[in-house]
């Protein structure tokens, strides 16, 4: 279990084993008892959605596992248009309540706050280039 | 601003300002952290309202709706704004520090579910403020209970939004820890080389990515029966609906558990002066009880008669052996140990106590027939408080104690920390060993009266000077933090004999964690370190060479 997608593969499995378990005591009727198999069946799908992006991921990668890479990272030390986008976000889903005149204020909050988080993902890019770097995620 | 341009900044020099928009992950961890402890503290309070009410038979301060309301928010904010978040906070802080990474992974989207968690928070309780308060259907919101007909208030519609966003900010920061923990590991360090710690936080993360979302369903469902109708209205909507709650309800348990465990296990294995016990059994242990925690949630539903009580029952007993392999390996980790009694190791025992008193009633729970008669009693209500005031409650304690002096440099007083544990251990056996017998005579929860004649009232007095018992130990511990921030000992980086990668670098860590990696070899590559130095210097004086030389 040295590789992550191999920790993944192994949780997968044992809830495999557990739905088989499962299965077998409640027998599988028209109705009965599938919603337990379906949130079971979805438990198992986004692990092993997990262990094939790992898999893929360390394959990609310089070294194998590990991103360790020498090249320097660019990432910004504050990001307030992150800050927005999360108050604009619970803006919006008070909304939902209050009525849609605030759905409407956070999303035109959130438009700016994603704007303003793409004018930093250039600014860090082309700073990482200028390093001679690599962009780090959001 | 980034990083390129500027100077190093070491952590701590920030304006308020700064702390709350930082993208680097221990900020993020440490103003979740602190975020969470304002909301146990504010759900301690509503805690000490129900027992002051309890006190005695009869109403004395609360009506019975609003008895209500403070058992649902109190539950709530326990489980969806404390616990979870810590949790999290804890991992975001401490697992690239523990895995050599200079950062976390997708930083930007942990700053956004800080936002996400507090917005959910200030929303949730925002419920108060309406005409007829806040949310009053139990932290779990069962249907029909929680429909527009049955509580049909504002408040109960904004604790669905509050839920959902705090919810959605807990999936966020386990795919950034997690994503952390594959990606960004120091040369060396395979998954079988990372920390006890760590590995709490691979299964925590793993729980929350694939139980988290029947919860974000369970809740907007919920919401659209509340408005439209049509979802739990057929005659297995109620069923269906605990299900899908019960499905994230029961994981939440461990979500709460496994990175305290961790944290208590580094406690252990550092006082001891010893590697730690086990460390392979340990990580399939974790991975087995991982797979078991999602198995067992119908154990929450065995009175509905909607579930196969048969398989239930022999998952949730079959906990019992990770849980021992897990109990196990940290006493043998203390055996033949050169222990050094510290408060983190005193809160760790705690931890093994308490959980032991939590985890062995389970066992009694966890067999349907005596569910039958123990269901919705305050042996429930008992049974989980030791599980997580013993589990979340005692290891977040040990893990303060023991990295209290990495991310502030300082450390806590012993003497104040001795007396901290003293009065939490106190004060929970008072608390909640009379709830057990409570429950089983019959005194069922969420009630906010009981009669005098059932003789209840000695047991509930005794409950209540428990609670405010545990009031007490927390004051001291904010006491000792305070005082331990101007007046506590300087720390260095390494004040205990660390085995783990955090102790190589400054107290607090500078911007991005490290100037340099020492091999990683074990999971314990400190411990190697400092073996490798003493067998160097052995050897050295047995030839009478300079160490030094002998080492190049």
């Amino acid at each position: 279990m040295k590789r992550s997608w191999v920790v993944f593969a192994t949780f997968a499995l044992l809830l495999g084993a557990s739905l088989a378990l499962l299965w077998g005591v409640i027998g599988l009727g028209p109705i009965k008892g599938w919603i337990p198999v379906a949130t079971f069946a979805a438990a198992i799908l986004i692990t092993l959605t997990m262990a094939v992006l790992a898999a893929g991921g360390a394959r990609r990668r310089r070294g194998g596992e590990g991103d360790q890479s020498a090249a320097p990272r660019a990432i910004p030390d504050f990001s307030f248009p992150t800050v927005l986008a999360g108050i604009a976000i619970a803006h919006m889903a008070l909304g939902l309540e209050l009525g849609a005149w605030l759905i409407m204020i956070g999303a035109g909050a959130l438009a700016v706050a994603v704007g303003s988080v793409a004018i930093e993902l250039r600014a860090t890019r082309r700073a990482a280039l200028r390093a001679g770097g690599e962009e780090s995620a959001p | 601003m980034t990083t390129l341009d500027a100077p190093p900044r070491r952590s701590g020099t920030l304006s308020l300002l700064g702390l709350f928009g930082s993208t680097d992950h221990k900020h993020i961890g440490l103003v979740t952290g602190l975020t969470a402890f304002a909301f146990f503290l504010l759900a301690g309070l509503l805690a000490l309202l129900m027992r002051t009410e309890l006190a005695e038979p009869g109403l004395q301060i609360l009506r019975d709706d609003t008895y209500n309301q403070v058992f649902t928010m109190h539950g709530s904010t326990m489980f969806y704004l404390f616990a979870v978040p810590l949790a999290l906070a804890v991992g975001l802080y401490l697992v690239p520090l523990q895995i050599g990474a200079a950062e976390i992974v997708w930083p930007r989207l942990a700053l956004l579910g800080y936002w996400l968690f507090l917005s959910g928070g200030l929303i949730m309780y925002s419920g108060f403020l309406t005409a007829d308060g806040a949310a009053k259907a139990a932290w779990t919101a069962y249907d029909p209970l929680s429909d527009s007909v049955a509580t049909p208030e504002a408040g109960m519609d904004l604790w669905i939004i509050g839920v959902v966003l705090a919810t959605l900010a807990a999936m966020i920061w386990a795919a950034c820890v997690l994503a952390t923990l594959v990606r960004r590991r120091a040369p060396g360090m395979t998954m079988l080389r990372i920390p006890v710690f760590s590995w709490g936080m691979v299964v925590t993360c793993l729980l929350v990515l694939t139980a988290f979302p029947a919860l974000v369903l369970a809740m907007t469902l919920l919401y659209i029966d509340r408005h439209f109708g049509g979802v739990f209205t057929d005659p297995g909507g109620p069923l269906a609906y605990q299900h899908l709650f019960w499905f994230y309800g029961h994981p939440v348990v461990y979500v709460v558990f496994f990175p305290f465990l961790g944290a208590a296990l580094e406690a252990i294995a550092v006082c001891s002066r010893k590697r730690f016990f086990g460390y392979h059994a340990m990580v399939l242990s974790l991975l087995g009880f991982t797979a078991l925690s999602m198995s067992v949630w119908g154990h929450h539903m065995f009175t509905t008669g909607g579930v196969a009580n048969r398989y239930f029952a022999l998952t949730s007993t079959a906990l019992l052996v990770p849980a021992g392999i897990e109990y196990f390996d940290s006493l043998a980790t203390m055996f033949r140990g050169r222990i050094v009694v510290r408060t983190s190791l005193l809160f760790a025992l705690g931890f093994l106590g308490l959980f032991l008193i939590g985890g062995l009633t389970g066992i009694l729970v966890g067999s349907p027939p005596l569910n039958y008669h123990l269901h919705d009693t305050y042996f429930i209500v008992a049974h989980f408080h030791y599980t997580v005031v013993g589990g979340t409650v005692f290891g977040f304690f040990a893990g303060i104690y023991h990295w209290f002096p990495k991310v502030t440099g300082r450390i806590l007083g012993e003497g104040l920390g001795k007396i901290n544990w003293a009065l939490l251990m106190v004060g929970t056996l008072l608390t909640f060993i009379p709830q057990f017998f409570l429950g089983e005579a019959g005194m069922a929860r969420r009630i906010s009266d009981y009669p005098a004649y059932e003789g209840w009232a000695g047991l509930n007095l005794l409950s209540t000077v428990g609670a405010f018992v545990i009031f007490l130990g927390v004051l001291v511990l904010l006491v000792n933090v305070a005082r331990s921030l101007r007046l506590g000992r300087v720390a260095g980086d390494d004040p205990w004999g660390g085995h783990t990668l955090e102790w190589t670098t400054s107290s607090p860590p500078p911007r991005h964690n490290f100037e340099a990696l020492p091999p990683v070899r074990s999971y314990a590559p400190l411990l190697d370190l400092r073996e490798e130095r003493e067998r160097t210097r052995a050897g050295a004086a047995a030839l009478g060479a300079d160490p030094e030389e002998l080492r190049r």
